[in-house]
């Protein structure tokens, strides 16, 4: 499974804390593109699969509110 | 498109991304959010409900998410045009907490206190007794 983050909206360090919050539940690889974060996530735990794309998704979603509620 | 799923094109020049992220905060326990650019200056909300909702229900609440997205655009506006009367309080309230120059450390001000030059902690019994009995042995 791949996901394509535009970097307009989400924050690296974002994709990061997810990653690590979901680091038990999959294999992850990142590449930081200039405008996009690609994320590739291999051997995604069978009881997780059906909604795994949709709530890492909303976690980086969460995690990126945050950094950005810290820097105002 | 998939079922249950709606895409929100919103125009970034009427609403902020700060406006959207606070939108899309308050709806992750609801649905599932993913921004994406749209085309223009617009951005790409894919909505998707969480578990399986009818066509009405997702467009209600595709609804309440406009609804919030005004509600934080609004409150956003407010707050910028509050800051500076927020800073002024908070100053003030920090300046009225500092010490101020006469409430000192309480250690000087005992020192100060215990030299007494000018004989103010003398009971006014002691001060005038005192020279009642002088004037009293010079009669005598």
């Amino acid at each position: 499974m791949i996901i394509f983050f535009d970097k307009k909206f989400y924050h690296l360090k974002a994709v990061e804390s997810t990653i690590k919050a979901y680091q038990g539940l999959a294999v992850f690889k990142i590449k930081n593109d200039k405008n996009k974060i690609k994320v590739k996530a291999d051997n995604i735990d069978k009881d997780v699969n059906d909604m795994f794309k949709e709530e890492f998704c909303n976690y980086v979603l969460s995690e990126t509110k945050k950094i950005k509620s810290q820097c105002l | 498109m998939g079922k249950n799923t709606k895409i929100l094109l919103i125009d970034s020049k009427l609403y902020s991304l700060e406006s959207i992220y606070g939108a899309a905060y308050a709806f992750l326990d609801k649905a599932y959010i993913f921004l994406e650019s749209g085309p223009k200056s617009k951005i790409k909300i894919n909505f998707k409900g969480k578990g399986r909702l009818s066509e009405k229900k997702l467009n209600n609440l595709q609804g309440e998410f406009l609804n919030e997205l005004l509600n934080f655009s609004l409150r956003e506006q407010i707050s910028k045009r509050n800051k500076k009367i927020r800073e002024y309080i908070v100053a003030r309230a920090l300046i009225s907490a500092l010490p101020s120059r006469n409430t000192l450390s309480p250690t000087s001000k005992e020192k100060i206190w215990e030299k007494d030059p000018l004989g103010i902690a003398v009971p006014w019994e002691e001060k005038y007794s005192a020279k009642k009995q002088r004037r009293k042995k010079k009669r005598k």
